[in-house]
């Protein structure tokens, strides 16, 4: 039993999306409504929203829906007049599936929304005279109906997250759609309403044996829907159990190849490559190693972000790039294990546990906030020493803003409550738009099973004791799929994937590091430079300081500001 | 001497009042009249515990410090030697011709100067506990309580109520201490958090969740127990005890000894205290460990609150290291693992000692 192993050393060259044939069938969405000449703003939102953009207008378009594998009442949506059926008749909160949809209707209400997961993106701002809509940030951008100015307050999010939780963005003025949101404008005034929402813990459980067979069917029904019949499918693989799950059942279901694709950092970093290989082989899939070089990273760092709307500090954006990139030769699909952390009990909770078991009982206002922005490992205990006196200010309301989300009455579990806000927020703000955005320009379309709507829903009807079964993580997932996959990889403790950012920004990368941080961020009056320095020269001190994390975390700061915000 | 807040110097005559002439912020200490250090040396030393305000501290650990801060002085030996220059410098001046005769006798008593100097004795500062404790009263009162100070949070009236299912989980490794200083020096330096590692200590502290975790770790038949603990008898034996106490975790858990043990006492000499209490051997205590015990003790704070913790980080993740060096604890037994790697190398400058006092 052997399989095609391969290893491909990424390679610098031309810049990211040139040289693809591929094309998404369905392209971005925007809009610029009630706003006079307009014309030339439309075409260079257009432009920036890049191959078969959909432009709404009152005159010839007045539905735009960007969309992909969406299902209603169990039959899948391939047509504009199905999702005109959809509106007419009011179901837009049955459609299963990734879309951001805009319609405008004939007494001029102008209606957004967002699919209940955030696998779609939607932002929007109100310009003199009207409104200004699209799938990304730097098309609204190149509109040039926006102020370009900077949400101060958003910076501290950002650092404490390495993303942006919510409806701000770092652009003031501009608003990005919740997932499962939707926004009517009419005459001046806008009504938000809720397409979907997370769904409440159950009065009463159901046995384990009859949830872990529902989970397993669900999960195969979530596979199924986003294979495509009679072609081959790629599928990234880590070797962790999420993506191990995925790859196993696309090759149980699928009735043709599934290519399943590795990165590696080269030799002497530490890796998941024997987990990975030993699925491929276990799964009998065409397996793909990606090697990325520092110098490649590097390459590829500027275009990779400027793809974002929102930066996102996660050093798996450019290697997630590369990977679409040498996948969409081979396939136009590519499915992944994104989601079996935060909804099926994933590395998160343990620690929050004991923070709630030592801090929580001392009855600390906000102790509870504090952990949970702790427990994101980037720059919370970091702000008062890198931020500037006046941006520190402005973020004042971290722990306030999150309050709210974990005492929310809907789930009286304290891990449902961090399933919920894990969910809401990494989900739709983090994870899904970032592979999202990655994947587009190969013309790919990234598919994350296990952030299916009904796989979600049922996620939340499972006990969260069957998920942390003792301090076993994801129980009940390992459960579904125990005879799918290898005992080693269910067994394995998780690791997450390892970038070498530390040996990096130590090494290879360490004076682009200085520049982009002590020139790049200057201008823009946010940190301290004595911070800076110490960050660069490894001197923060403490027990575990995570130079290369947060390192990353501002280069990818200075890499959007200079090629999203700055233009 | 230099004030620690403007960092201006002042001559004695300019600080009567016990205040800077500059910034008028007050001194705490006054080494003209009788203190052994300045307010400089005792900020340094709270900067140096702190790792530059990164780990935070508590007072046992200053008091460590700066017992571990070493002067210089002058043996009689040297004394002698500087008094024998002089006289040759004397003979010099009255038996050599002009102009040696000038030259010589500074020439002899600089080189015997200089000789002596390279050889001059460093020794710890003898600090008594209450010698102490006045001393940082009056650091308090002067600058108020240093940042990363560990302050123990007051329990609350009544208990706050937990989400109902926050005890039905368990966690992979605890470390049990036997003193709650050193379970507030973790939790403080959120080690817990950061190490996905419960926190306990043997006389059930913190007291409000104390029964709830241990019930909770006790579901884990794969609980890895690390203890961490002063080179004492209770210290020494804490493993033993919570292999073979039923109302811990039992001998089918394994237990690492990653505490102080006389075996890692001499990196820590002049900061031992005296033991007074005769200790047998057996229990987890070997003969040659309850010679040093019945003699000495080392407490835990005697290291560095930043080594400790990396100590304690490095030692838990040996367990996943094949190679790790580990021997059988104290009498050996089925009483646990003494890792003793984990206090016993680097235990030079990083463990604290080698600053100049003053």
């Amino acid at each position: 039993m052997s399989t095609a192993h391969r290893v491909i050393q990424a390679s610098v060259g031309a810049p990211l999306g040139t040289g693809t044939s591929r094309q998404r069938p369905v392209g971005r969405i925007g809009g610029v409504v009630c706003v006079a000449d307009s014309s030339a703003a439309s075409n260079r939102l257009a432009a920036a929203l890049g191959p078969g953009a959909q432009l709404l207008n009152s005159d010839t378009c007045r539905l735009v829906v960007d969309y992909d594998c969406c299902w209603r009442d169990g039959r899948l949506i391939y047509s504009e007049d199905q999702w005109q059926h959809v509106l007419a008749t009011q179901t837009l909160g049955n459609v299963q599936g990734a879309f951001a949809l805009a319609s405008l209707a004939s007494d001029g209400t102008l209606t957004l929304a967002r699919d209940a997961i955030g696998e779609r993106s939607l932002f929007y701002a109100i310009v003199p005279g009207g409104i200004v809509f699209a799938s990304t940030v730097p098309a609204l951008l190149a509109s040039e109906l926006i102020g370009r100015k900077l949400n101060r307050p958003g910076i501290a999010t950002y650092l404490v997250y390495a993303y942006l939780p919510g409806r701000e963005t770092l652009v003031e003025g501009v608003y990005e759609l919740l997932p499962g949101e939707m926004i009517q404008f009419h005459e001046g005034r806008s009504a938000s309403s809720r397409l979907w929402s997370l769904p409440a813990e159950p009065e009463e459980w159901a046995d384990e044996t009859i949830l872990r067979d529902a989970l397993r069917a669900r999960l195969e029904v979530a596979v199924r829907r986003r294979l495509p019949a009679g072609e081959r499918v790629g599928a990234t693989l880590s070797g962790g159990l999420d993506s191990s799950l995925v790859v196993a059942l696309a090759c149980r279901l699928h009735d043709a190849p599934v290519h399943t694709y590795s990165i590696s950092f080269g030799a002497g970093h530490a890796n998941e490559l024997p987990f990975s290989s030993l699925l491929a082989e276990h799964c009998r899939t065409e397996h793909r190693i990606i090697e990325l070089s520092p110098t490649v990273v590097l390459r590829y760092l500027d275009e990779s972000i400027a793809l974002l709307s929102d930066p996102i500090g996660d050093p798996l954006t450019v290697p997630n790039a590369l990977a679409f990139r040498e996948a969409s030769s081979e396939v136009g699909i590519v499915l992944n294990g994104e989601g079996g952390d935060p909804c099926f009990g994933g590395p998160k909770n343990l620690p929050m546990l004991l923070a709630e078991l030592y801090d929580g009982a001392a009855d600390e206002p906000h102790a509870r906030a504090r952990s949970y922005l702790r427990a994101h490992l980037k720059c919370y205990d970091d702000l008062e020493s890198m931020l500037l006196p006046d941006v520190l200010e402005a973020s004042t309301l971290l722990e306030n803003s999150l309050t709210v989300h974990l005492d929310d009455p809907r789930w009286r579990s304290f891990v449902s409550k961090l399933q919920g806000i894990n969910v809401a927020f990494k989900g739709g703000h983090h994870i899904l738009p970032k592979v999202d955005a990655e994947s587009a320009p190969f013309g790919v379309l990234a598919r994350s099973p296990l952030f299916d709507r009904e796989v979600v829903e049922l996620s939340f009807r499972i006990p969260p004791q069957l998920k942390l079964r003792g301090s076993v993580e994801k129980y009940l997932l390992k459960q579904a799929v125990q005879d799918l996959l290898p005992r080693a990889i269910l067994d394995r403790p998780k690791s997450g994937m390892l970038v070498p950012v530390e040996g990096w920004f130590r090494g290879p990368l360490r004076s682009h590091a200085r520049e982009r941080l002590l020139d790049g961020l200057t201008p823009y009056r946010l940190f301290r430079r004595d911070y800076l320095e110490r960050l660069l020269d490894g001197r923060l001190g403490g027990l575990r300081p995570r130079h290369g994390a947060k390192i990353w975390l501002l280069v990818t700061l200075e890499a959007w500001l200079r090629g999203v915000f700055a233009g | 001497m230099k004030c620690i807040h403007c960092a201006k110097d002042c001559k004695y005559s300019e600080r009567s009042d016990k205040k800077c002439p500059h910034c008028k912020h007050p001194f705490a200490f006054e080494p003209r009249q009788g203190d052994p250090f300045t307010d400089g040396v005792f900020q340094s030393a709270l900067d140096t515990i702190s790792a530059s305000s990164t780990i935070r501290f508590g007072p046992e650990h200053i008091y460590y410090e700066i017992c571990r801060r070493k002067r210089y002085r002058f043996r009689h030996a040297h004394l002698y030697l500087i008094a024998g220059g002089h006289f040759l410098g004397v003979c010099a001046c009255l038996l050599l011709p002009s102009p040696w005769r000038w030259f010589m006798p500074f020439l002899l008593l600089g080189i015997i100067v200089a000789i002596a100097w390279g050889f001059r004795e460093r020794r710890l500062v003898p600090l008594s506990r209450g010698e102490f404790e006045r001393l940082w009263n009056r650091w308090c009162e002067a600058h108020g309580k240093p940042k990363g100070l560990i302050v123990r949070k007051q329990a609350p009236a009544k208990p706050v109520p937990l989400e109902s299912d926050v005890g039905d989980y368990s966690f992979d490794r605890v470390v049990v201490c036997d003193s709650e200083a050193t379970v507030d020096l973790l939790l403080a330096n959120q080690f817990h958090f950061e190490n996905n590692c419960a926190v306990l200590s043997i006389d059930g502290y913190p007291p409000g969740i104390f029964t709830l975790v241990r019930d909770m770790l006790k579901r884990n038949p794969h609980l890895q127990v690390f203890v961490l603990h002063d080179a004492t008898m209770k210290g020494c034996r804490l493993a033993h005890k919570l292999a073979t106490d039923p109302a811990w975790f039992g001998k089918k858990i394994k237990v690492i000894d990653v505490g102080l043990r006389p075996i890692h006492a001499d990196a820590f000499k002049g900061l031992w205290t005296e033991s007074g209490k005769e200790v047998q051997p057996g229990d987890g205590i070997s003969v040659s460990e309850a010679k040093w015990l019945s003699a000495y003790a080392l407490a835990l704070a005697a290291v560095r609150p930043e080594q400790v913790l990396k100590r304690l980080f490095r030692a838990i993740n040996r367990q996943f290291d094949p190679h790790a060096e580990s021997s059988s604890g104290g009498d050996g037994g089925n009483t646990g693992t003494t890792d003793t790697a984990s206090f016993a190398d680097d235990a030079g400058d990083t463990d604290g000692g080698a600053d100049a006092f003053g």
